[in-house]
């Protein structure tokens, strides 16, 4: 089924993708040396070979801006890639399961459920076993991220979808309760937590894309990459979906199968996503809306249209967030919420006003 | 052929169909007629596989509904509720190609038959309009081109069916002649069963090939509109006094004329109290 010309596809994707490589673009030449955009691009084979060949025999110095290409800024902008793609599109996701516009992994609690899920982990598990000392902990972080996040948007869901319909007032109720325990809970065991755990409390509520292990950005690439290219595949389902579930059914979908799975790859792009990046609301709530205005609610064009703008906006905010008060740098969680939040209020006015949706 | 034998649905308690047996042959228009709360809609839900009967079979093709996979049923089994609820800004056309979700007919192939769908729902007009900003009577007609389009093709050796739940309900008088019509062209050209709910009985009377009656979830009279609707089945099912003549043009379809009130029988009238 289409009513957009394949040529229409190809041009709103293609401009999308010209817009994420010239903000990556500039988030590779941005930072605390100040780089020439073409130093940078002559710089990319180097940077290849030093990730794929670490240690490099008797090369003499190495360029200290491949270095700091390698090292620092190119793990952060995939970061921002696959943290901006994944949150818009599991925004896009829950907002077609959930047949309401308002959805978002952050306002449903599913990020605060994965933090919490991962600051148990870090918190306790010291406490509860001695082996498990902190490098173990990173690679269980991942795990329990994702089953905190599983149990918050299966109760959310649980919640507020009845009889095949969703309340939008329960929805966003249950949401807000999601995310008063979570935080609650977090905030239990900031007081049992020591100083370095603390720090990193302080990290998964704020949210930041630094990140300078390629080992735990490989994890998350294997995982969330796979999954941003099956998603558009349910992308006729949800259409069907937004008719009703049993109208879906009639349509030869499973929705019940199509549900479980969405929910469980929605916990598992965000739960890895917040055990990296920590919590960085509203963009999956933003950036679907802001598409579904341009070219209207077809999965089949917004899920991928999604994923390329969420990207570009994340490491847009995430160039500010270093940039803004240099050599600080503000919470990337700080300035999503600060473009979200309002963009929320406008969203609930309009949806008071007009009842409709968009 | 689709079958129901002995099925009986219950909630809550109450009975709300009681052991219906009853066939639907491809190529046959039947229409279910009964008072509300008789067990039209349950019927239909059966019929779709939505609800599960306490008791009894449902079958198509002489295969348990329940052992179809779902995406061949939807080929062959198309199903208009009784109202759908679609919030997003869809376009008439896009809610139109989603009937083609079941097929791989290809881009180009359903996109032409989103256009006759479209044309024999008189909705042509329509095509690129926000479905959430169409009228009751028309959000209907294109919720009936998408079931239309779901519908389309070359047909299947067990024959396809057409389940449409009170289709007529926000239609003006021409679109229910125009839909009925339709429907009834589907039937013999195309060869697809419909089954319909109804509540227009002189709609049913002209249309139909079989009206089924139920009254609080019982089978009280299947047959040609002419045998079924009689003054005395009319009257107990529906607790209305109707007169019944032959249609003008066609003495084979019951015209039914619901009676003025008898000043005499009419309760409360002036010198009875």
């Amino acid at each position: 089924m289409t009513s957009y010309s394949t040529n229409r596809r190809r041009a709103v994707l293609g401009l999308l993708s010209a817009l994420l490589l010239v903000v990556a673009a500039y988030s590779l030449s941005s930072g605390a040396i100040p780089t020439d955009l073409w130093e940078v691009v002559a710089r990319l084979p180097a940077v290849l070979a030093s990730l794929l060949w670490p240690h490099p025999p008797d090369q003499g110095a190495a360029d200290q801006l491949v270095m700091v290409l390698a090292e620092i800024r190119m793990p952060r902008l995939l970061l921002g890639v696959i943290a901006g793609a994944g949150l818009a599109i599991c925004g896009a996701l829950m907002q077609g399961l959930f047949r309401n516009p308002m959805a978002d992994p952050g306002l449903l609690g599913v990020s605060s459920g994965a933090a919490l899920g991962a600051v148990l982990t870090i918190v306790l598990g010291s406490a509860w076993s001695a082996r498990l000392t902190l490098p173990l902990t990173t690679w269980l972080l991942p795990v329990t991220a994702f089953g905190g996040g599983l149990v918050s948007i299966f109760i959310v869901h649980r919640l507020s979808v009845v009889g095949g319909k969703t309340d939008i007032a329960t929805m966003l109720l249950a949401g807000i309760a999601v995310n008063a325990i979570a935080g609650a809970a977090i905030g239990l065991l900031s007081y049992i937590a020591d100083d370095v755990q603390l720090r990193s409390l302080i990290f998964w509520s704020l949210g930041s894309l630094q990140i300078t292990d390629w080992r735990k950005l490989a994890v998350a690439l294997v995982v969330i990459v796979p999954a941003l290219l099956v998603l558009p595949r349910y992308a006729n389902a949800l259409n069907a979906n937004l008719l009703g579930e049993s109208e879906a059914g009639h349509l030869g979908i499973d929705m019940e199968k199509v549900k479980r799975q969405l929910i469980v790859v929605v916990a598992l792009v965000v739960g890895i996503l917040v055990s990296l990046s920590g919590v960085i609301g509203f963009v999956g709530l933003v950036v679907p809306h802001l598409i579904r205005i341009l070219i209207g609610p077809d999965h089949r064009l917004l899920l991928p249209a999604s994923a390329l703008f969420g990207a570009a906006l994340l490491i847009g905010a995430d160039i500010v967030s270093r940039t803004a008060v240099a050599p600080a740098e503000i919470p990337i969680g700080i300035i999503t919420a600060l473009l979200g939040g309002p963009f929320f209020l406008y969203l609930l006015v309009r949806f008071h006003r007009t009842r409709s949706l968009r | 052929m689709l079958k129901i034998s002995n099925l009986s649905v219950r909630a809550g308690g109450k009975v709300l169909l009681d052991d219906l047996t009853l066939a639907f042959a491809a190529g046959e228009l039947v229409m279910v007629v009964g008072p509300n709360g008789a067990g039209k809609t349950t019927l239909l839900r059966c019929l779709d596989g939505e609800l599960t009967p306490a008791h009894g079979q449902v079958e198509l093709a002489g295969r348990a509904l329940r052992d179809w996979p779902r995406r061949e049923l939807a080929r062959v089994r198309a199903v208009l509720p009784q109202q759908s609820t679609l919030d997003f800004p869809f376009s008439v056309r896009d809610v139109v190609l989603m009937g083609r979700i079941p097929h791989s007919s290809g881009d180009a192939e359903d996109s032409a038959i989103a256009t006759q769908a479209l044309e024999m729902c008189d909705c042509a007009g329509l095509e690129e309009r926000a479905y959430p900003s169409l009228s009751g009577g028309e959000q209907q007609r294109v919720q009936t081109a998408r079931v239309l389009a779901q519908m389309w093709g070359p047909g299947s050796a067990t024959g396809r069916f057409l389940l449409l739940d009170e289709p007529a309900s926000a239609l003006d008088l021409s679109h229910q002649y125009a839909l009925l019509n339709l429907l009834k062209n589907l039937t013999r050209t195309d060869r697809i069963g419909v089954i319909c709910t109804l509540h227009n009985l002189n709609l049913v009377a002209q249309f139909a090939d079989r009206a089924v009656v139920i009254d609080r979830g019982i089978l009280v009279a299947d047959g040609a509109p002419f045998d079924v609707f009689t003054e005395e089945t009319i009257g107990h099912v529906f607790d209305l006094d109707v007169a019944i003549h032959p249609h003008p043009d066609d003495a084979k379809v019951p015209l039914l004329i619901p009676r003025l009130p008898r000043p005499r029988q009419a309760p409360g009238a002036p010198g009875a109290a």
